[in-house]
Formats: C-alpha cells, structure tokens, sequence
C-alpha cells in the first residue's frame, strides 16, 4: 500500500469514519437490548431481526474496510460475521458471553476508526485485530461444543492481555487515540518550544562558535520532535528529526555554513508554526512540501553525510502533492532546487520576487506557476472541508458572549419602548415597529438558546452500556428505559450531569436493585426496571432515575447519620425527605460493604455538587420496597423568562408567569382566618394560605386590607398559595440577572428572590422565587 | 448461478453478460424499479438471485434507492446474514458519498467503478468464492 494518500483517499476514509460511527451509535444499543432479551436459561425471545441488522453492522463495515484495503478491520468484522450467522442459523443459542464479545467487537472497531481516522491506514492494529478474531473463534468453537454453560466462563475471558477497554470506564479513550487535552498541552508546549527555539537561533546566529547555544538548540529540537512524535503528526516529527540531525552534525563539528544553516532552520521554525496553528485549528498539521524543506536540509551537509530518511516503526505518511511556488516552478523546469534553496535562505519577500530580481526565471513563469499554485490550493479544499460539512464548530465562549449580548438586547428593546420620555405620546407608527422590533429580538432570543442545546440520547446511550456492564458485574438482571431522549438540554448541562448520572445509575444498580433471590422473594419480577427520563417541564428541565429496588432505608440512614454525628438526636422527628437528603452529605455511605461499583460514600456527595454549579437541585423520594426515583432539576441556562410585572407600595417585583394560576381581588366573605393566624382565602372549594408579600418584605403597602390589594394564586411543586400584591402591572420578558455574591451572602433563602433583572427605565426589580416562598411558609409548620 | 444486472446502460449491459455468463444465467433490468419488481417475484417464487449488478445513475430509480430497498425488503422476510443477495456495484461514480453510502448504508458487497474490465470483475467473484461453469 502506498504511504502516500491522495486527497480522494483522504475523503473517503473520513466519510468511511463518520458513516461507521453513525451506524455504531445506532446499533450498539441494539446489541444490549439483544442481550437483555437473552436470559441465562437458554430461553431466546426473538432476535432473529435484532441479530440480522447487526450483521449487517460488521457486514457493512468489512465491506467498506476492505474496500479501503483497512484488512485489520475488514477480518475482524468478519469474524464477527461468521459468528452472528451461526447463531442466526441456530447452529447455536446466542448466550450472554456472545453479547461481551460483541460490545468487545464494537469496541475494537470504535478504537479503529478513531486510528484510521489520522493515519489513514489500519496497519498499525493488527495485533488488536488477531486478539478480536481469536476471541470470535474461540466463541464459535466453544459453541459449537454444545455445552454453552459450560463454556461461558472461558469464552468470555477476563479482558485481553492487552487490557482492552475497561467495560466500567466510560471515559477511557482507545489506547490510540489523542485526546483533546493531549492536543491543547501539545499546541502550547510545542509554541513554547518554538519560541525559545527561535530565540536560541536569532542568539546563535551573532555568535556561530558558542556551543552552549547549539546545545540549548539541539536539546530545544528533540523534545519538540519527541513531542510531534508522540501525538503521531508525522510530517512534523520527521522535519524537526532531519533538523535536529544538521544540528548535530554542526555541534559536532562538522563542516558546514553555519549562517545558511541558522537562517534555514529559522525559516523551518516557521514552517512547524504555520503547522502548530493548522492543529490548533483542527488540521493534521502535515507540512506541504516537506520534501523540499528535508532536501535542502540535506544539502546543507556534505555529500557523504546525506542522512538517511527518519526511520520509524511506523513510516510517516508523506506530505500531499506539492504546493508551494518553488516546487512547482523546479516542477516546471523554471528553476532549480538549488537556486530555490539560495532564495529562500534570504527570503524576507515572496519567493517569487526574490526569483524574479536574481533573474533566474521571468514574470511568466512565475506567473503561470502561482495560478498553478491557486488551483491546486482550490482543489485541494473541498477535501479538507468534507470533514465540516454541516457543522462549523464554534467556541463555546463566543457563543456565551453572544447569548449575553441577546440578553442585552432584550433589556435595551425595552428601555426604548417603554421608554418614560414616550409616554402619554400618540406614536401608531413607533408603536407598530416597536412591535415588529420586539419580534425580532424575541425570535433571535430563541434562536440563540437553541445553538447551545443538543439532545440528551447522546449522553442517554451511553448509559445504557454502563448499565449493561453493571449488570454483567454485579449478576443483577436491569433494564434500562430510556424516554425523552430527544429532549434538548445545554451542552454545559450535558457536561456537568454525566457525572451525576453515572453515580446515580451507580447508586440504582448497586444499592436499589435486589438482587434476584431477594426479589423474587418480595413478588417483583426478577429483573429490575430503571426509568431514565428526560423532560422539560416550566423552564425547567428534569431528568429523573426511577428504580423499582428496595427504596432508601431509613432506619439505617438515620443510625449511620447518629453514628457519623450528622445530626442531634435519634432523627425520629425528621421527615422523610430530611432523612434521605443526608445521603448527600460527604462521606455518607450505608452500603454494608464497599464494592467496586459504588459504596464509598464519595458519590452523592459529588452528585450534589455538580448540580450545584448549574444552580440545579436534587429531589429524592422513595418508598420502602417499592423504588426510589432521583429528580434532577436544572434551569434552561438562557435565563429569560416571561414574567408578570406587580407593584407592592413602592416596590416592583417580576412573577415568573408559569407559576402564575390566577389572580382575583377577594371579597370579605372569601377570607378566614385559622385556627393558627393564618390568613387563607377560599378559592372555588379550596382553601389557599395567603402571603402578605409587604410582609416579607417590610414594605409599606397602599392598603393592609386583603380585599383592597390583588390576590395572586401561584402554583409551585403542585402546592398553591396566594400572594397578597398591590397591583398588577403588565406581563414581560425578563432578563434574569443573578444577584451578586455579597447579596446572596446573606444566606440561601433571601427572601424568596432568585435574582433581579433591569426594567426599561433602568431600574433593578427583583425576581419572586415562588418554590422558595413556599417552602419559606411550611417551615414553620414542619411539614 | 442467477444473476440481475440492473443497468440502463445498453453497452453496459452486454459487456456485463459477457463476463457473468460463463458463472450463470443472467437477467437484465433497466432500472432500479424494474430491479425491485424481478428481486421481489424472485423472492416469492423461491428462485432467488445470487448476485445483483447495480448501476447507480439509472433513470426513475436510482442503484441507491434500489440497493436499500432491497435491503429493506430482506429484512421484512427475515432474510439476513450470509443468505443476503450480493450486491455489487457497478458505476462511474466513485465519489466518498456514493461509495461509503453503498457500503455502510446499503450494506452491498463490492464496489467496481466504470469503465467495466472483466479482470476487476472476475476479482469480486474470486473473492465471493465464485467459479466459473466452464473453465
């Protein structure tokens, strides 16, 4: 096969890369599921679709591999194959090793295309490939043995030797694979190294016989190397290796124009640069022309010293057709590599010009050459957007920026339409683009919160296997339902909570889950259910973990919560919800023994946290023997609400408009008061405590008379409560600026303000937090 | 052997006949439609093709589509792993769309990219452990 890749190549593989990982991310779940509807007993639902859609899995990606000449992938594939259609043709019962071996399988191809899809070749894999294969045969073998209960246990070897992925970590990156971290530290070392390499060069240059400096220099040079080497950008690599060796030839002693030299290696410091920025802009960093650049390295040393090309276990691919001016003009017999290299090592113009005043070639040719040059480019730039496509990836600090600048927006938009100079004005003109203006920004608003949200059946998927591999460990029997995956989330949110989850899902498996006996025991099915859900419900979206385990012990949280000294007393007196909030604080586990999955006390702990860095919050409720359902609350990050402008004397406050039911003014015979001084007021049968929100406050209202002010009836957690106001101003959009720090200082709870935002007329209101005032109003009655 | 060249291609087609014939019996279809209707009859007389040549650019429906519904029309009668047809194709198209889109998508077999060269066709057949007849 040939180490160079032409651009057509290129373009296959990538799309080859993208169609496989599409199909994998579609079809992986369906192995699990296949093996959830596989039990131990040897009592197969029907899978026989199931089992054909993933041959055609391995059948699609040995077709396409191998016709990339990607042999590695295409045999394991195959062998895949050969075991799937066995089964298919009941040769013998899928077993749950089988589904393993084929997570194992995916694994292997999933590491693959992450391989190719920088090295465009699959040759270094072959090793990995052979242990994949083996392990097919070896299944196949044991099959067909008859006795697949018996064979379990070896077909499904503990992990290869090679420690294959482990199937609990879902960070672990394939051993092959570059993560993005490495490639950020690599482009700000590499930077780094540059600089000072390039200093080191300017410093030599006036003193040529100081071999300290030549030192720094060759020291500088090989770490850059080593570091290009390891993140497997070859071309780099094996330019930084060629100038390390005139390096070394030079500090050695040898003979050789050391200001030549210097002003090459300078002119090359700037070529691995240009390199650094193409990888820090998602390019390969490949070196167009390297060949030149490595001749007229080579030339600077004496004929007998030529240098042999850098020898590697793997050969570094070269570098795409030429497409710097002087190659093309060498190409077209304008000049020669010498002269080129002469022009260059003074090169402070373009190439061209330099040629043209040494008069070794005229205006034409350089003419004609650079129009060369501009096509080959043009035709070079389909291939490298191919990888784009539809996406453009943006910063997600640019994107914030411009989300706040929305917001911004909206509250100028207002500012200008309520504007006070303009009231009491006839403005039907400035009225109706005022209208139209308010549109815009309202649909541009929306449009902006829609860029940061993506799905959740990304990070949804991804639970799935962790479930299954749980299971597999732990020996307990789950299913996993996953609904909502389609609901958008932030991508931050995505981030924060995949933590969590995982602990959670963690929690469920271990701690939730009976096992079977104990299941059966207590009349539940024998495998347990895990509802995972995703929905957004009032500006909120939740995601809520539901297991149909044995539910939250009480009595041993409050007897490990008196051992741990967590609280006073026995706890007989707190509520269930107290109780089960302990299970956040850090370091409380009640697991009876540690086991790898979970019980180490860190988990809620770190759940906890995580949500609250997204201001989100966690609610536990659980029924003895019946499950325990988690519910994670997180604000849609756009903080923008619709909100219902009211008055209390000389206060405005904003009322988020979704927790708003009703509102009424109350005549004398609707009020009571309770038994307990409550004021309440009767709303169609119901009785609904009443809040005095001057009260709260301490402001002074217009009136202290319930039936005088407006009664709003709010709804929070399915509780309703009124709110005695003065006056209802108007319905808007609200930008919901966080309060600062030092006011928030002053505790948790600030009376029932989850923030403020700024009016037209450029005055701060503050934003009524419903839920809180609530909870403020039952505390006292310790519900 | 029975084979379905799927090409609206006159000249195609013939060269095609020429270099399958020695493997088996050939049938032509002009495009994909025509395709889908001789795979579907094929199907529920029991006398399945063992291997279909699909063109891609073909008028009223294209290889693409034909290659998927076949696909589709498999899966409905359960018709999967190795009892699955064999598709190649065989096109001037070699674009990475158009390939990756046959092989991942449509799950066909090979790929031969136009002109047609009997050696490149006898190479797949090879490769599908196919004789042929006389020989």
């Amino acid at each position: 096969m040939s180490e160079q890749y032409d651009p057509e190549h290129i373009e296959m593989v990538q799309e080859f890369v993208q169609e496989i990982r599409e199909l994998l991310d579609e079809l992986e779940p369906v192995i699990i599921e296949m093996g959830q509807s596989c039990s131990d007993d040897g009592e197969v639902g029907d899978i026989t679709d199931d089992i054909n859609s993933i041959f055609r899995l391995f059948h699609s990606i040995k077709g396409a591999a191998g016709f990339l000449n990607f042999t590695n992938i295409a045999t394991s594939s195959h062998s895949a194959e050969n075991l799937l259609d066995l089964i298919r043709t009941d040769v013998f019962p899928l077993t749950a090793d089988h589904i393993d071996l084929l997570c194992q399988g995916i694994d292997f191809i999933r590491a693959a295309i992450d391989h190719v899809e920088n090295e465009f070749n699959d040759e270094a894999l072959a090793e990995e490939s052979k242990e994949i294969r083996d392990k097919f045969l070896q299944a196949i073998e044991h099959s067909k043995g008859g006795d697949t209960t018996a064979a379990a246990p070896e077909t499904a070897p503990a992990p290869p030797k090679a420690e294959a992925p482990p199937l609990i970590d879902l960070y672990a990156q394939p051993a092959e694979s570059v993560s993005p971290e490495m490639v950020k530290s690599f482009i700000s070392e590499a930077s780094y190294l540059l600089q000072n390499l390039e200093e080191e060069l300017l410093r030599w240059l006036k003193d040529l016989d100081n071999h300290d400096i030549l030192n720094e220099i060759f020291r500088g040079i090989h770490s850059f190397k080593g570091n290009c080497g390891f993140l497997d950008f070859a071309d780099m690599e094996a330019l930084s290796h060629q100038m390390e060796s005139v390096i070394d030839f030079t500090r050695t002693g040898g003979q050789i124009n050391k200001t030549s030299a210097g002003e090459l290696l300078l002119k090359l410091i700037d070529i691995h640069r240009e390199s650094v920025t193409d990888i820090d802009n998602g390019g390969s960093g490949e070196i167009i022309g390297l060949d030149i650049y490595r001749d007229m390295l080579a030339d600077l040393l004496p004929a007998n010293q030529k240098l042999a090309p850098i020898q590697q276990g793997k050969q570094a691919p070269l570098p795409a057709p030429p497409e710097r001016l002087g190659e093309i003009l060498i190409e077209q017999g304008a000049t020669s590599k010498e002269e080129i290299s002469d022009s260059l090592a003074q090169q402070n113009k373009p190439l061209g010009e330099i040629l043209l005043e040494s008069g070794s070639v005229d205006e034409k040719q350089i003419e004609k050459a650079l129009e060369t040059q501009a096509k080959r480019r043009q035709k070079k730039a389909p291939g490298k957007q191919a990888v784009k496509k539809q996406d453009i990836r943006v910063d997600l600090g640019k994107l914030d920026s411009l989300i706040d600048f929305i917001g911004e927006l909206v509250i100028a938009e207002n500012m200008v339409i309520n504007n006070p100079d303009l009231e009491e004005l006839e403005l039907d003109n400035f009225q109706k683009a005022g209208q139209h203006l308010g549109k815009i920004v309202r649909d541009l608003q929306e449009m902006a919160m829609t860029l940061r949200m993506i799905p959740v059946s990304g990070l949804f998927r991804r639970m799935i296997r962790l479930v299954h591999d749980l299971s597999r460990k732990s020996g307990k029997k789950v299913d996993l339902q996953l609904i909502g995956e389609e609901t958008e989330v932030d991508k931050t949110v995505i981030e924060t909570i995949t933590d969590p989850l995982v602990h959670l899902l963690r929690n469920s498996m271990d701690h939730g889950i009976e096992p079977a006996e104990k299941r059966l025991a207590a009349n539940k099915p024998e495998s347990g259910t895990i509802k995972l859900s995703a929905f957004h419900e009032e500006g909120v979206v939740k995601i809520t973990i539901d297991d149909d385990g044995g539910g939250l012990p009480r009595d041993k949280i409050l007897a490990k919560a008196v051992e741990k000294g967590l609280i006073n007393g026995d706890g007989s007196d707190m509520s269930d919800k107290d109780v089960f909030a302990l299970i956040f604080a850090p370091g409380f586990s009640t697991a009876d023994q540690v086991t790898d999955i979970s019980g180490r006390g860190v988990g809620m702990d770190v759940v906890r946290q995580n949500l609250e860095k997204i201001k989100g919050s966690i609610d536990i409720s659980s029924k003895p023997g019946q499950g325990t359902k988690v519910e994670l609350q997180i604000p849609l990050t756009l903080a923008i609400i619709e909100g219902m402008l009211v008055r209390s004397g000389e206060s405005r406050y904003i009322i988020p408009i979704i927790n708003i039911i009703e509102s009424f003014r109350a005549t004398p015979e609707m009020i009571t008061i309770a038994p307990d001084g409550q004021e309440v007021v009767k709303v169609r049968e119901n009785l609904l405590p009443i809040i005095r929100l001057h009260e709260m406050h301490g402001l002074t209202p217009d009136n202290h008379e319930l039936e005088k002010g407006i009664l709003v009836v709010l709804e929070a957690r399915g509780a309703n409560f009124c709110l005695l106001v003065d006056e209802l101003l108007g319905q808007q959009q609200t930008v919901i600026k966080g309060l600062s720090s030092y006011v928030s200082k002053f505790g948790g709870n600030i009376g029932g303000v989850s923030g403020c935002t700024i009016m037209g007329d450029g005055e701060v209101c503050l934003i009524l937090d419903v839920q809180k005032i609530l909870e403020m109003t039952q505390e006292p009655e310790g519900e | 052997m029975k084979f379905l060249i799927v090409e609206d291609d006159l000249v195609s087609q013939e060269v095609l006949k020429v270099i399958l014939t020695p493997y088996g019996h050939c049938e032509v279809a002009e495009n994909g439609k025509i395709a889908l209707k001789k795979f579907t009859s094929s199907l529920e007389s029991g006398d399945s093709y063992d291997l279909i040549c699909l063109d891609i650019m073909m008028p009223v429906m294209d290889g693409q589509a034909a290659l998927k519904e076949i696909r589709r029309l498999e899966s409905e009668r359960s018709i999967g792993g190795s009892d699955m047809v064999k598709i190649v194709m065989v096109t001037a198209l070699e674009d990475a769309k158009n390939v990756m889109e046959a092989f991942v998508k449509g799950s066909c077999e090979a790929y031969v990219t136009k002109p047609i060269v009997p050696t490149k066709m006898q190479q797949v057949f090879k490769d599908f452990g196919m004789e042929p007849k006389t020989h």
